[in-house]
């Protein structure tokens, strides 16, 4: 599903040039669950943007279903980004202003989809996630968990090929970080494709496979399946 | 400095875009409505600063119920000093044509000044004071003048005037400078450039009452009162003036008849005002154009305390947080809100500061943009700037009043916690009101502004019933005499002339002539407009005959013929008006169609065309082409027919004249409904940025979860575009029950249809989306993944 080849990407400030991602490869397998993990600022973080199209690499190659999308522009991003990927982040990043329901209707409301079966939809997703009886609160009115399982349901119900998550459970306590990487696992055998960044080797240990990353580069690969 | 102003400093220096919008509008709020109070100050006190102004009144008539004249007998003074036991004093202006003053004989002339010739009496009843030289109190001797300041530096520039002599009129008549007026910033209905002594000679008919020509003011005693005044020339009008006219019917007849004379107390105060007469000094002030004003000031000021409000407690969570350790730590809410107060008034001290250059910037594009100084220049240093520092401080005090109260009143635990301003809901309600007000006051602006530019152009582009475009006009060619009419010729003669015109009167000028009509079948006679014209008048000015013929010089009857307007014909009951005779042995020969010959705040009445040959006004219909080369050429030719040059003029400048007001009005409206627009955007930019700030985060997710461009444009414009929404249906109907009360003042007036409010709306949207549109776009410009790391 995805192949990654000599993927490049550096920050520029005035005075220093830091290399994010140095010549970078590997692949993703179409149901595959792959956690990245290496210390602080090694370009895991830098990868999952560019996973995400959220950012462009400065070179090398990016196959996403057999398609170069190195090079894309925002509207052809944003259009594949939309159909095919679903985020979830640390900080659960949920809109303030809008309830548990609207938060999940979010992405269906871009992709174009009718109201009665937006309904529908962000229902089952939250009766899956078990967030039902909240959908009309709002973020600040939850738990931290709570708060993800609505980010996981948001981040699902587009029914995305490919889940890119960046630490997961990094905010919160260890049995709600369990429910949500129970959720994440769920979802996988369900035949969705995770890439998630952590720090957590608990956590990691949910997925097929540890790619360990150190100044933008691979440098071991771990496979617990 | 004062620590607790430090953070404000710090935040200001944080914050440079958004501290630089607040000061900068507060400025401008602050510049502009200073300069219209002190611009609507001015007018309302205009004549007040002459000494005892409250017991000064001018007398003027009015003839035959024709209106009011500024003007009134000669032989009134002397009467009303010696008869009148409400006044103390006298004192009468003549103000006769314009003349040339000479510095000597070999040098050349100024042209157009305008003397006032004084009695002994003028400086006791008007406490003028010199700027040179000294004011003589008993008047002026013979061959004495006294200067303006503007005309004392026209004449000697830089020198002394005092002791030098001017040559005066064509005679070149020498006088002595005695003395220049001090010219302050008050205003008055008097415009003295040259003041000359007149002669108090008894007029030769002292029961003539029927002739006006001097500006007669009284001083009433401390004691008197214009009651009394009104008492006694009620009585002078029945014991002397009814008599005297030779009238057969009974007084109460005779006030009501076409002969009545009468006479009009105004009170000095209120003559600027008061402009209704004709003949005044001055074409006076414009009440609704002061009014208007001065509530355009209130509005800027409020533009400008509404866009610091907003931008204050727009930034809430920050200062919040600042107040709330502070109120922690143990501090009084009396002292934070004290110094929440101190930055605001300190803000507004800074911004008055800038306003002051500003002041000066917004007079001279005012006076660059609209050929029209506001208030001239308001001199430096003066007590209007002590006002000044009293209105920043009292602006600062209630633009930081609530902010003050709004951040300090929140609870420390919640403000400390808080990243965003979430929770602070009420704030954002208020702030949303006070978004609309400033859309309520920028959208009435403009539609106002459009309302008053739509009529002005329609008073341009009336059909005036004749066709005033391409008309030049030779005025006061009396002097001519018989050799008017080769001058006629010679005119005639050029090629850029199609047809030339002697008369008396012209639509739209100052002169007003009318004449008694009767037909046989009316029980007395009526006072009608009449123009004495030749028999080229209807062909040259372009008026359109409906019926009957022309006047023919070459019929010795026709000066004794009469054409009549439509108004006329119904005014006079005639049903087939040519043949019909009128006063006797008067024919009408013909009816002209309906044309304006006064402002357009008038409806058309009755006039009457007659032929006359009597030479006052040449008018020349130009057939185009080369008119700069043709009025050189007039202008020097006419010089040889005549030694006091003619006044050459446009027949359009003359109904340009009678709209005068109504175009200052409009460019004054224009001109502040541009700045308060500048000031509504300044807000809307601000909370803009700050709005976008605070949902940068969600704006990431958004784009992150597939939004596009437009929705997030749609996304931040949305609340705007919705207060905007709510603001047009308040503004929009006030603004329209004002305009229409406007132009009701008008005999012919526009109707204000659905494209004006089509306009404005269209206007503030324009401006709404491009400001939000813009700094969206910039904001989309970042990457949203940037967005989602401002946490």
């Amino acid at each position: 599903m995805i192949k990654i080849s000599e993927l490049q990407k550096s920050y520029r400030t005035e005075e220093v040039e830091t290399i994010a991602l140095n010549r970078l490869s590997f692949e993703v397998k179409e149901g595959e669950f792959v956690s990245v993990m290496g210390p602080s600022g090694c370009g895991k973080s830098t990868l999952l943007n560019i996973l995400g199209l959220l950012d462009d690499p400065d070179g090398g190659s990016f196959l996403f279903n057999g398609t170069e999308v190195a090079h894309f522009n925002e509207r052809k991003r944003a259009d594949l980004r939309k159909r095919n990927i679903g985020f979830v982040f640390q900080s659960f990043n949920l809109i303030d202003e809008l309830t548990v329901f609207e938060n999940v209707e979010l992405p269906l409301i871009y992709l174009g989809v009718k109201g009665p079966e937006r309904k529908q939809r962000v229902e089952v997703v939250l009766d899956k996630m078990q967030i039902m009886h909240r959908r009309n609160h709002y973020p600040q009115q939850l738990s931290g968990g709570q708060q993800q399982r609505v980010a996981v349901a948001r981040a699902v119900v587009n029914n995305p090929k490919l889940i890119l998550a960046d630490e997961p459970t990094g905010n919160l306590d260890s049995s709600n970080g369990n429910e949500v990487m129970q959720l994440l696992t769920d979802l996988n055998e369900q035949g969705t494709t995770i890439v998630m960044v952590t720090h957590s080797e608990h956590d990691a240990r949910y997925s097929h496979r540890i790619i360990r990353m150190l100044d933008g580069q691979t440098v071991t690969e771990n496979i617990l399946v | 400095m004062n620590k607790e102003l430090i953070p404000a400093l710090r935040s200001f220096r944080k914050y440079p875009v958004f501290s630089l919008i607040n000061l900068g509008g507060l400025s401008i709020g602050i510049a502009a409505s200073f300069i219209l109070l002190i611009y609507s100050q001015r007018e309302f006190s205009t004549d007040r600063h002459f000494k005892d102004a409250n017991r000064i009144a001018r007398i003027g008539t009015d003839f035959f119920h024709m209106g009011p004249f500024a003007i009134s007998q000669p032989q009134l003074p002397l009467l009303a000093k010696a008869g009148c036991k409400d006044v103390e004093n006298v004192t009468s202006i003549s103000i006769e044509d314009k003349t040339s003053v000479r510095l000597s004989t070999q040098e050349r002339a100024f042209n157009d000044i305008l003397p006032y010739s004084i009695d002994a009496e003028f400086f006791t009843v008007f406490s003028y004071q010199a700027s040179a030289g000294s004011i003589p109190q008993m008047g002026l001797a013979p061959g004495e003048t006294i200067l303006s300041e503007n005309s004392a530096h026209k004449f000697f520039g830089n020198t002394d005037p005092i002791g030098k002599t001017l040559l005066i009129g064509k005679k070149m008549t020498p006088y002595k400078v005695v003395a220049v007026l001090k010219e302050g910033f008050e205003k008055s209905h008097l415009e003295p450039q040259l003041l000359l002594p007149r002669s108090t000679a008894a007029p030769a008919n002292p029961n003539n009452w029927m002739s006006a020509a001097l500006y007669n003011y009284v001083k009433l005693k401390p004691q008197g009162s214009i009651a009394g005044l009104n008492a006694w020339l009620e009585t002078l009008r029945r014991k002397v003036i009814y008599p005297s006219s030779g009238a057969t019917i009974s007084y109460q007849e005779w006030t009501a008849s076409n002969m009545a004379v009468s006479f009009t107390v105004q009170p000095l105060t209120s003559i600027y005002f008061d402009n209704n007469a004709k003949f005044d000094t001055s074409p006076g002030g414009n009440l609704t154009q002061v009014r208007l004003l001065s509530t355009i000031s209130i509005l800027l000021i409020l533009l400008a305390i509404i866009n610091y409000i907003n931008l204050v407690t727009a930034r809430a969570s920050i200062r919040a947080k600042e107040m709330g350790l502070k109120k922690t730590y143990g501090a009084p809410r009396s002292t934070l809100v004290g110094q929440l107060l101190k930055e605001s008034i300190l803000f507004s001290l800074l911004a008055m500061l800038i306003a002051c250059g500003l002041i000066q910037v917004i007079l001279f594009l005012y006076q660059y943009s609209t050929g029209a100084a506001l208030t001239g220049p308001i001199p430096f240093l003066s007590a209007n700037y002590i006002w000044l520092l009293f209105f920043s401080l009292a602006v600062g005090a209630l633009a930081g009043l609530y902010p003050a109260f709004y951040l300090t009143g929140l609870r420390p635990l919640l403000t400390i916690r808080s990243t965003t301003t979430s929770g602070m809901g009420s704030n954002s309600h208020i702030r949303n009101g006070l978004v609309t007000v400033q859309f309520v006051i920028a959208t009435g602006l403009v539609f106002l502004s459009f309302v008053v530019y739509s009529q002005l152009l329609y008073m341009k582009n009336k059909d005036k019933g004749f066709q005033s475009e391409g008309i030049v006009l030779v005025d006061n060619i009396e002097g001519m005499k018989d050799r008017a009419t080769t001058f006629q010729q010679l005119i005639e003669q050029q090629s850029q002339v199609a047809s030339t015109s002697i008369c008396e009167r012209i639509p739209g000028s100052k002169g007003v002539a009318m004449y008694s009509y009767r037909t046989a079948a009316m029980p007395k006679p009526l006072s009608i407009q009449t123009f004495p014209v030749d028999d080229r008048y209807i062909s040259t000015i372009g008026m359109h005959l409906s019926d009957g013929r022309d006047f023919n010089r070459h019929l010795a009857s026709d000066t004794n013929a009469l054409i009549l307007n439509e108004s006329a014909v119904a005014a006079l009951g005639l049903f087939n008006p040519v043949g019909s005779v009128i006063n006797g042995s008067e024919k009408v020969i013909g009816v002209v169609k309906d044309f304006n010959y006064a402002s357009l705040h008038e409806k058309i009445g009755p006039a009457i065309l007659r032929y006359s040959t009597r030479p006052r006004t040449l008018a020349i219909r130009l057939r185009g082409g080369n008119t700069a080369s043709f009025l050189d050429w007039l202008g020097r030719a006419s010089k040889d027919f005549q030694t006091e040059a003619p006044t050459i003029s446009f027949l359009d400048d003359n109904f340009a004249r009678l709209a005068e007001k109504e175009r200052l009005l409009g460019q004054a409206i224009s001109f502040f409904t541009i700045l308060a627009i500048i000031l509504a955007t300044l807000g809307l930019i601000g909370l803009t940025i700050f709005t976008i700030e605070r949902r940068m985060k969600e704006i990431g997710i958004r784009k992150v979860l597939g939004a596009t461009r437009s929705d997030i444009l749609n996304l931040i414009s949305s609340q705007f575009i919705r207060l905007a929404a709510i603001a047009s249906g308040i503004a929009l109907p006030v603004s329209w029950w004002l305009a229409n009360r406007w132009l009701n003042n008008f005999a012919y007036r526009i109707s204000i249809n659905v494209g004006t409010f089509f306009l404005t709306e269209a206007l503030i949207l324009l401006i709404a989306f491009a400001v939000i549109g813009l700094l969206t776009l910039r904001a989309l410009a970042a990457n949203p993944v940037k967005n989602l790391r401002t946490e």
